[in-house]
């Protein structure tokens, strides 16, 4: 690595450092002030993912998925596309998944949960892909139209969970639950940890093989950083509006079938509990970088089960722990600390160019 | 630096085997009868009478066995998150007991157990069978439906002022799930046939518990097509019903709780559940030892349990005598056992 780009890279970790800690100094704050336990809010948000297997085990499940819907939001953003929609992606693909695996009881559950996986990709890759080819033919913007059919999408999602595919015997607003043979295998009971983890981290490192190591890779990064520039090139810069928008919609559909499959088993009205969302978070933590999805997925989850603990076991309500979270969150994700740094890394390219 | 890499890598390493084997939910200390409890609210304690009283009871039971605190955990409004988070409240391992109530709880508390054969699950409002680990208590809601029908054909066939000729009742729910469907409303449309066969319902579905603005608009919309006595089992969406009655003056019956005060002169009458009580009586039981688990009960009016509130000076003072002489006519035919309202359990 050159001097200039090691140098932005440690400016960027040095704030990035410094968000983190201060966003804990101020969580440690918020706790000293609105509990009555203190010492044990503390211990149970710092700690409290690594209290037992539970905790722990949830911790890299939602991970998992996160990393999936990291890199939906993630393909959008890198490409200069603004995938709103995650969360009716999310819903569209569990529903479809779900569909596909009560339709077909006694398939076997290879051939079931392939169908299952394709079924879920293409539901959320043409939710994305619609708002993807407005933008192309009707120069409709994509952040607003996939905001909106997600927003529609989860009310007809909502609809048919609780409507044609609800479960009649259940009390709940769900449909069946799929065959057990299509659960996939727990890794570290009574966790929801599944092997769908393993298929998160290889969906990971295909997507940095390919935008590292392929011509597709290429053009998407460049087409990204300047479209104009990538038009000139000869690049169909039309294909890098509608084709990033269908995989980071297909991404999104996995999450939410590897959710049904991994952890759930039955689809219910409102089980994707924010993913699509927090999927954005994480893309904007790890700068949309593949390679520090897992990272930042790990540091939501981390922060997630950190809030739920501390809800189950001290004073700190629900409402005080999603501020704390949210706190830590624009702290990190705004970046408010790279500028510190900046000046020197700053210096050091200008140094390196003079050098040159 | 390959030799610092090497001493991270060994040290991350020896952490996480550490910690692997440390990671266990703790096994709790087994005690003969369950003493730390935990209360879990499916929804939010604020404005639901019926999870408050819930709350108070098992809070007065814990105080006089003289047992150290009661943990109360609002799990909120989605569903979809119930089973994560009683999981989570039993995996603290701080709770024998989880006292809790709502139909769906007994199939959620059942999964969750599995994996806890220790604990032990209060599940009231709900039914569910053999489950050595539950006691499950279901109110006759056949009565509660039948009761509150009666009331609703009474005015909707009589003269009273906001009463009309079309003889058309409403019911606005929250979702629709097996208890609501097999029980509460067969037993709320026998009532009103008991009055008069021919009297119609509207129904509608508010598609969660906490709409009230929608509660509203369904209740509008219900009036004017010609309805004249709602009853909303919509949870915190009643609220809306309220206000569009009030707006039309309509009138509303009530369930489960004493909800008189919400809208005097148009709340007729509440057919309420005796939460407060029953939470008390099986939460003390469960602490002296005396529930016996794997086993689901019903019960009613006879238990003192289920209870028309025809003693409320707002019934007195809102429904005509010749209606509340009738009312009383019902409730004398149910509590002498010549009018037997069953909860249908082969249906569940």
């Amino acid at each position: 690595m050159k001097a200039p780009a090691r140098a932005a890279l440690t400016a960027r970790l040095l704030g990035f450092g410094v968000a983190i800690v201060g966003a804990a100094l101020l969580a440690i704050l918020l706790l000293w002030g609105l509990s009555s336990s203190f010492s044990a809010s503390l211990e149970l948000f710092f700690l409290g993912p690594f209290r037992n297997a539970w905790y722990f085990g949830n911790m890299l499940a939602e991970a998992s998925v996160l990393v999936l819907a990291g890199l939906g939001a993630a393909v959008a953003f890198g490409s200069r596309n603004f995938n709103l929609g995650g969360e009716g992606q999310v819903y569209a693909g569990a529903i479809a998944a779900a569909a596909i695996l009560l339709g077909l009881p006694t398939a076997s559950p290879p051939l079931g949960i392939g169908l299952a996986l394709l079924g879920s990709a293409l539901a959320g890759a043409a939710l994305a892909w619609f708002s993807g080819r407005l933008k192309l033919s009707l120069g409709v913007d994509e952040l607003i139209s996939s905001f909106l059919a997600s927003a529609i999408f989860v009310y007809l999602g909502g609809f048919l969970i609780s409507g044609p595919l609800q479960d009649p015997s259940s009390n709940f607003q769900s449909t069946a639950s799929i065959a057990p043979a299509f659960r996939l295998a727990r890794l570290f009971p009574p966790s929801n940890l599944s092997t769908a983890a393993f298929a998160s981290l290889f969906a990971l490192g295909l997507a940095m093989f390919l935008s590292k190591r392929t011509r597709l890779g290429f053009e998407f990064g460049l087409v990204g950083r300047n479209a104009e520039f990538a038009r000139y090139a000869g690049i169909d810069t039309g294909f890098y509006v509608t084709a990033p928008m269908a995989l980071s919609g297909a991404l999104y559909g996995l999450a939410g079938a590897f959710l049904l499959l991994g952890t759930q088993y039955k689809a219910m009205k409102g089980f994707t509990s924010g993913i699509g969302w927090s999927g954005i978070a994480v893309a904007l933590v790890a700068g949309n970088s593949p390679s520090a999805i897992l990272p930042s997925a790990l540091l939501f989850a981390y922060l997630d089960t950190g809030a739920k603990a501390v809800m189950i076991g001290s004073d700190v309500t629900g409402d005080i722990v999603s501020v704390i979270q949210a706190t830590v969150f624009f702290l990190v994700t705004a970046r408010a600390a790279d500028g510190l740094f900046g000046t020197r890394a700053s210096r050091l390219r200008a140094g390196g160019k003079k050098a040159r | 630096m390959r030799n610092r890499n090497r001493v991270f890598i060994v040290a991350v390493a020896a952490m996480a085997l550490a910690f692997l084997f440390d990671c266990a939910p703790k096994a709790k200390s087994a005690s003969a009868n369950p003493s730390r409890v935990a209360v879990f609210i499916p929804g939010v304690r604020a404005g639901n009478a019926i999870y408050d009283t819930m709350v108070k009871g098992a809070e007065r039971a814990v105080k006089e066995a003289g047992a150290t605190g009661l943990k109360v955990f609002e799990a909120g409004f989605n569903q979809a998150e119930w089973e994560e988070k009683l999981t989570s409240l039993v995996a603290t391992g701080e709770y024998d007991l989880i006292v809790t109530s709502n139909p769906s709880m007994p199939e959620l508390c059942a999964k969750v157990g599995k994996a806890f054969p220790k604990e032990r699950f209060l599940c009231l409002d709900g039914y569910l069978p053999d489950e050595a680990q539950l006691h499950t208590v279901l109110y006759n809601q056949t009565e509660q439906g039948y009761v509150a029908g009666y009331l609703a054909g009474l005015v909707t066939t009589g003269t009273m002022k906001g009463s009309n000729a079309a003889k058309k009742a409403g019911l606005v729910i929250g979702q629709h799930y097996p208890v609501m469907d097999k029980v509460i409303v067969p037993g709320f449309e026998a009532g009103l046939r008991a009055v008069d066969p021919g009297i119609a319902v509207d129904e509608r579905v508010v598609g969660n518990w906490y709409d009230a603005a929608k509660g509203q608009a369904l209740a509008k919309d219900q009036i004017g097509a010609g309805v004249d006595v709602i009853l909303p089992i919509c949870g915190g969406a009643a609220t809306g019903v309220y206000k569009a009655a009030i707006e039309a003056g309509a009138y509303v019956v009530v369930f489960d709780a004493d909800q008189f005060a919400q809208a005097p002169g148009v709340v007729l009458g509440c057919v309420i559940l005796k939460q407060e009580e029953l939470a008390y009586s099986r939460t003390k039981a469960a602490m002296e030892g005396k529930l016996a688990w794997g086993k689901a009960e019903v019960v009613g009016m006879a238990d003192g349990y289920v209870a028309f509130l025809d003693k409320a000076p707002e019934y007195i003072a809102a429904v005509q005598p010749e209606l509340r002489a009738k009312m009383a006519e019902l409730l004398g035919r149910i509590s002498s056992g010549t009018l037997r309202l069953e909860v249908p359990l082969s249906r569940f």
